[in-house]
């Protein structure tokens, strides 16, 4: 007995460097190699930028922090294509040749007139598409003549020689800040591949000098130092590629830099509203990159992105403002750099450091939402560039391409607001309005609205779907609406959804599609656009109601197919998929502005009609003028009209719906923000996406747009398939009074909001499916849903 | 001797203590403030007694989970073991057949996000088993839905079951065995009189420890079917889920108290029948 | 002989019945028989072994494929047809882009890729240290209420993340831990649920051993180290296993204490699971597992071993 624990305690232990060790120690050696090494990582960043994700590193009580100036400049409405540092100051450049020299004292910023008339006096007859100045007054421009592109190098002398290197092909001018221009023109196409043919031009001599072919469709060119900086997208792939100048070589791709922007780099292909912006920084081997996010610090090759302005807190995190130039400046107090800024509006900013002010403002308001909403970013945008003593922080619930479910974000909200830790500010899209209502937990903000109203007009028809027993819990910001589009005759007196399937039913078409819908999924959110709620006031699912719209579902999906045969409804289907705009509605207006093989020639009675449908539908829930001024001028192009559909009476979908928690420590502010974000100076300066429901914003901005009528707003040229070519052009005008006061009409003759519960909205369209494309009965289905909500609704 | 009993005393303690003192305060102290919620409103904090318990129990979409997660659990936990045990045997019989062990703990470490996409390419109505069948059943509903649920709870589970299992066997002192055969005992004989008591135990920590992997299985079913799935899909932790998200803490904690309540004394029923030998030893 | 054995293994058996002997049935007719059953048995757990990898097979098969191949396979899917997805094992155009994505190009992946292992390390060093000598304890040392306590332990596994996860919360801000690793890790290191596990191993061990040690004058640590470990190995193992893979599927935890991002462990790296990103993915899954793979492979030895001597 006394023996045995030894001898149990001699088991050695024996590893086996088998194979599977090998591998587990090659694997994480790989791992390690591949990476650039985030061991090593001490900053927050690493890759991933702290943004107005919320919840980042909250500051303690750091002191200082960049202040945004605007600057008071001559010609603020003309676009500014450049600035960057000169001797006397900065220079700002725009396209029209109303440059300005920004002098800064002690007192701030002002702008001196820098007009040269060599430029101006061209500048003012030709329509400019391109143009870039250097610090020695030299131009390089291009514009477009009878068709032709010209171009042209002026001297600093005021001479102007022709420039031609790229004969016909389109080109675009940067400035370098070294002395050179350089010039990229994009060849190729989509399926031969894109290069960038790359050259640069002397500023003194106006000698051009052949650089280099990159190898993709380059949208943004940086110099910084010796680096040069190509940001391409050829629709595939983005990302950034680095030069060495001198080198005349491609160099290393620079993976953080790369991860950080590529975001941006995918939504965009614009050469002049530019997505991020690279500037060197005067001393040191960093570049500053700017990005919607924010200003941050980077070193080339290095692992960090160190976030230097914070782009939520000041115009950086607008939206609605696309940048344009950017460059740094030493000499900031604290020896802190300067940056400046221009936007397209023609705005110019500049960030100062103030080492005064705390880093963070002490009092912070919360602005929840559960999607990213672009109507309260820019109120939010706006709310804190108007009030710098606070710090005002868009959250969202879900960010993109997370392992996040909808679900979660609500159940971490509901922990937030149970724990007293709750968002000051909710945007109630997609949360359980009624529930919170009944929990008492947000705010009644029926006096908020009353003195509102009283001030100025508002859309009350919307506003009002928000009451509870005679109190008001949320105000929406905007609101979006459907429209029916066909020939005049045909779409007068529908009224109701009835209707509209009795005449799918009797038109006839030679093997199209009726309305272009087609699918089960897109009819049925179509027409639940309109359709009215299914809940009862009890609370409880109105079967009659649920049935009638699942019948009318398939009833208008069996009419939209009857003149096709099944391979051609699958062939448009397929063809529709990659070119439609999938909105949650189904169908949007935004389909119809895009124009290209959209239209197409209805051989039988030779004109123009949407796909070969005689009608169409589609939300409207952009930029609302915008879309009136597209939809105007393509109806009447196409012949036809448009009318707002609806089911009895007219709905709306309300959107951006505000609400404030009770239990906010910050409720003043609170209530000025949401205050602020339905004011009509807010409203009718931004681009909202939907109709304001400040009425007095949407008259001002239809005034504004009348001053412009009759003009020309756009133009749209497309050629369609199989007719390559046959090309058309379409004028877009702005809408004149009348089509406004139409809309107007319109808006003002809605009865209801639709609000839909987003769990029975959800199983309607799940299950309807079936009703509709007549697998099941309609009866069936409607059983199979009140199952489901019963459950729901018993919970 | 006395000196030597204090000290070992303490050292004793030691083993723990700590763990005792991070239970209560990470895992305790939660129960109980579970506890405390079933008797207050949710938001409000007024005490309200058996209000809550009331509601819940009289709640239909409770009772409907309540019955739903019994069923599941009724028919998945014997259907888990047996096959567990079955494969265990089957491997301890022929040794060579273990190093098969490794596929079935393969989809324990399939995170579950991956699972999701693979299973809604596999059983979609357009998926690969509904092609290679040539059929469009739709797996998401109704009936379908439990059995899928069934099946996912199983492959999941089968590989740790499996190796408990196998630990469990070889565990049994071989030489009676051996000696029960020399004496002329079939298999079976063998395996009912002499095995199957020895697992008893095991038998016990498998059945908690596949309970409450009936509980983890949700985080899969909610990927795949969302907040509300078909009836005869819908378990407790949706109710719960989805009373916590609606802000409903009170109901969710009387109910959440309810069934642990239920699952305790199954357990505690279970012990007594199948690990009696506890405080013998 | 037999006796001290059986009472060993705890079994109460009425051997006196079974070795009365009932007389078997041996002879050739078995050998084939048996044959025959060993056949069908290896086919039964191998075929069940194969089909329970076919998910591993999809995602393989599938991170092969780049996105362009997705998008036509999963057309079907995508756009609700009547045809079905176009599955192709090994794809038309296979490619490595997916991996080099995943592996070169984000460097967020690998850093959460490091914050899993982290946190799964920390986990089960937290265990080892906290968790084992407490099932030892509860095992081994004979004192009052053991069984109510292990019975405690038990009810206390038995309320899910779900419902407790409010009341955590509290807890982990009181604590001040919110937005920390340690959040999520401490909770785990203090769970039962490794307790229960080795709990039965260690019971197994017979309890003249350590008696023996005791009156030997050995102390209660170094009976827990000398005898308990090495005796229970194969059960820590096995336990220390599960809990790896339960701490590196861990989810629900750090999506409800973790709100910086940086901080998030792999397994909420996986995107929102759209067909535009599937082979994207398929290839981050499969990287997931290979590491929880080589877990496996490096202690299954060791467990193989662990089990027979615990036998003895």
């Amino acid at each position: 007995m006394k023996t045995e624990p030894k001898s149990l305690c001699r088991i050695r232990r024996t590893y086996k460097y088998n194979k599977s060790t090998i591998l587990a120690v090659l694997l994480a050696a790989a791992l390690l190699c591949g990476c650039a090494g985030p061991l090593q990582d001490s900053a927050p960043n690493g890759g991933i930028s702290q943004g107005s994700s919320g919840g980042g590193a909250v500051a303690s009580a750091a002191m200082g922090r960049y202040v945004e100036e605007q600057i008071p400049a001559n010609y603020k409405s003309y676009y500014a294509t450049d600035i960057f540092p000169v001797e006397e100051g900065i220079y700002l450049a725009r396209n029209q040749g109303m440059d300005e020299l920004l002098v800064g004292d002690g007192q701030g910023v002002k702008a001196q007139e820098l007009l040269s008339q060599d430029f101006l006096s061209v500048a003012e007859s030709k329509a400019m598409v391109s143009m870039s100045v250097a610090e020695n007054g030299a131009r390089i421009y291009e514009y477009v003549e009878g068709g032709q592109r010209k171009r042209y190098f002026m001297t600093s002398a005021g001479e102007h020689l022709e420039w031609d290197y790229y004969g016909d092909g389109p080109a675009v001018f940067w400035y370098g800040r070294d002395g050179y221009f350089y010039v990229s023109s994009l060849r190729g196409s989509a399926g031969a591949g894109y290069t960038t043919a790359l050259c640069r031009v002397d500023v003194e001599t106006g000698e051009t000098e052949y650089l280099w072919d990159i190898p993709q469709a380059v949208i943004n060119i940086s110099v910084c130092g010796d680096y040069l900086f190509a940001g391409y997208n050829d629709g595939h792939d983005c990302g950034i590629m680095i030069y060495s100048i001198s080198g005349r070589e491609q160099l290393e791709e620079d993976k953080v830099l790369t991860e950080a922007l590529q975001k941006y780099l995918e939504g965009s292909m614009n050469t002049e509203r530019h997505p991020y912006l690279i500037a060197a920084s005067q001393t040191g081997e960093g570049v500053y990159v700017l990005t919607r996010e924010g200003l941050f610090r980077h070193v080339i090759y290095g692992t960090v992105m160190e976030q230097v302005i914070e782009g939520s807190l000041c115009s950086i995190g607008d939206i609605s403002k696309l940048f344009t130039a950017m460059c740094v400046t030493e000499g900031g107090s604290g020896g802190m750099p300067v940056f400046w800024l221009a936007y397209d509006s023609g705005e110019a900013v500049r960030f100062v450091y103030n080492k005064e002010i705390p880093a963070v403002p002490d009092t912070l308001v919360r602005v929840y939402s559960l999607h990213n909403d672009n109507n309260v970013r820019q109120a939010v945008a706006g709310y804190q560039s108007r009030h710098p003593e606070l710090y005002v922080r868009y959250e969202t619930g879900m960010a993109e391409g997370d392992g996040q479910t909808e679900e979660d974000a609500l159940k971490n909200l509901a922990t937030q607001i149970a724990t007293g830790d709750g968002p000051d500010v909710l945007v109630m899209d997609g949360l359980p309005y009624d529930s919170y209502v009944e929990k008492g937990i947000l705010m009644d903000l029926s006096e908020m609205y009353a003195r509102l109203a009283a001030e100025e007009e508002y859309f009350g028809n919307v506003a009002d779907g928000f009451c509870r027993e005679g109190k008001r819990y949320a105000i929406p910001a905007a609101f979006q609406f459907t429209v029916l589009m066909g020939e005049r005759e045909m779409i007068e007196g529908i009224d109701d959804l009835e209707e509209f399937a009795s005449l799918l039913e009797g038109l006839e078409t030679e093997g199209t599609s009726k309305i272009g819908l087609l699918t089960e999924d897109r009819i049925l959110k179509a027409m639940a656009m309109v359709s009215g709620g299914w809940v009862n006031e009890k609370g409880e699912l109105d079967r009659e109601a649920l049935n009638r719209f699942l019948s009318l579902c398939r009833r208008v999906y069996a009419a939209d197919r009857a003149e096709m045969g099944r391979e051609e409804v699958q062939e448009e289907i397929g063809l529709r998929a990659n070119r439609l705009w999938y909105t949650r509605h189904g169908a949007s207006v935004y389909d119809f502005m895009n124009g290209n093989d959209l239209y197409c020639r209805n051989t039988l009675s030779d004109s123009y009609c949407f796909y070969g449908n005689p009608l169409f539908m589609g939300s409207m829930g952009g930029d609302i003028l915008t879309e009136l001024n597209y939809l105007v001028s393509e109806l009447a192009f196409l012949g036809k009209d448009y009318r707002v559909f609806s089911d009895g009476d007219t709905a709306c979908m309300p959107v951006s719906m505000l609400a404030v928690n009770r239990a906010s420590g910050v409720q003043v502010e609170a209530e000025a923000f949401l205050q602020y974000a339905l004011c009509a100076d807010f409203q009718k300066s931004v681009v909202m996406n939907g109709v304001p429901i400040n009425k007095d914003a949407l008259y001002e901005m239809e005034k504004s747009s009348l001053d412009h009528w009759p003009g020309h707003y756009s133009s749209m040229s497309w050629n369609y398939d199989g007719q390559r070519e046959e090309s058309v052009v379409l004028e877009i005008e702005w809408s004149s009074g009348e089509d406004l006061r139409k809309l107007n009409d319109l808006l003002d003759g809605i009865d209801r909001t639709n609000v839909c519960d987003t769990m029975i909205y959800n199983t309607v369209m799940e299950l309807g499916r079936q009703a509709v494309n007549g697998e099941k009965d309609v009866e069936e289905t409607v059983d199979a849903i009140a199952e489901k909500v019963r459950i729901y609704l018993a919970e | 001797m006395r000196k030597k009993y204090g000290f070992t005393w303490l050292s004793k303690l030691m083993f723990l203590l700590p763990g005792i003192l991070g239970i209560c305060v990470f895992t305790l102290i939660p129960f109980l403030d579970v506890l405390k919620r079933s008797f207050y409103t949710s938001l409000s904090k007024e005490f309200c007694g058996l209000a809550n318990y009331r509601a819940v129990l009289q709640n239909q979409a409770f009772r409907l989970a309540a019955y739903h997660t019994a069923r599941f659990a009724g028919v998945c936990l014997p259907l888990l073991l047996v096959v567990g045990l079955g494969l265990a045997l089957a491997m301890d019989r022929y040794p060579f057949l273990e190093k098969w062990k490794a596929m079935y703990l393969f989809p324990m470490a399939m995170p579950g996000a991956s699972i999701v996409l693979v299973w809604k390419l596999f059983f979609a109505r357009q998926g690969l088993l509904n092609g290679f069948l040539g059929s469009r059943i739709d797996f998401f509903q109704g009936e379908n839905a439990f059995w899928m649920l069934a099946f996912i709870y199983i492959w999941r589970n089968l590989g740790y079951t499996l190796v408990l299992w196998l630990a469990a066997l070889k565990a049994v002192p071989g030489e009676v065995l051996e000696a029960a055969r020399m004496d002329g005992a079939g298999n079976a004989e063998s395996f009912f009189y002499i095995t199957l008591p020895c697992l008893k135990g095991n038998c016990f920590t498998i059945t908690v420890l596949s309970l409450l992997n009936v509980f983890k299985v949700f985080r899969e079913a909610y990927l795949i079917s969302g907040p509300y799935p078909p009836a005869e899909a819908y378990l407790l932790q949706y109710v719960f889920h989805n009373w916590y998200a609606n802000l409903d803490f009170d109901k969710m904690a009387a109910g959440a108290v309810l069934s642990a309540a239920v699952a305790g004394s199954t357990v505690l029923l279970l012990k007594r029948i199948w690990d009696k030998g506890e405080g013998k030893l | 002989m037999k006796d001290s054995l059986m009472k060993r293994a705890g079994c109460g058996v009425r051997h006196e019945e079974l070795f009365a002997g009932k007389g078997g049935k041996m002879g050739k007719r078995h050998k084939i028989a048996g044959t025959v059953k060993k056949y069908t048995v290896t086919m039964a757990v191998a075929g069940l072994g194969i089909s329970f990898l076919l998910p591993i097979l999809i995602l393989l098969s599938g991170s092969l494929a780049d996105a362009l191949e997705w998008q036509g396979r999963a057309e079907a899917l995508a756009l609700d047809t009547e045809g079905y997805v176009d599955w192709k094992w090994i794809p038309d155009y296979p490619t490595l882009e997916q991996y080099k994505r995943l592996l070169f190009y984000s460097p967020a992946f690998l850093k959460l890729f490091w914050n899993s292992v982290r946190m799964a390390g920390m986990i089960l060093a937290g265990q080892l240290l906290v968790g084992i000598p407490g099932a030892w304890a509860l095992a081994s040392f004979r004192f009052k209420g053991r069984g109510a306590l292990f019975t405690g332990y038990v009810i206390l596994m038995l309320l899910p993340f779900q419902v407790t996860m409010l009341s955590r919360y509290l807890v982990v801000r009181q604590l001040g831990l919110l937005d920390t690793a340690g959040a999520v890790t401490l909770p785990a290191v203090f769970s039962t649920f490794p307790v229960f596990l080795v709990y039965r191993s260690f019971r197994s061990i017979p309890p003249e051993l350590p008696e023996a040690a005791r009156i030997d004058g050995a102390g209660e640590w170094r009976i827990f180290v000398r005898i308990g470990i090495p005796l229970a190995r194969g059960g820590i193992l096995a336990a220390m296993v599960l809990d790896f893979l339960e701490s590196w599927n861990m989810v629900e935890e750090p999506l409800a204490f973790l709100k910086d991002k940086s901080l998030w462990p792999l397994s909420l790296y996986l995107p929102e699971i759209g067909l535009s990103q599937a082979g994207f993915s398929c290839a981050a899954s499969l990287v997931t597992i290979c590491m929880s793979w080589f877990v496996f492979r490096i202690f299954s030895d060791s467990l193989e071993k662990g089990i027979i001597n615990s036998g003895l």
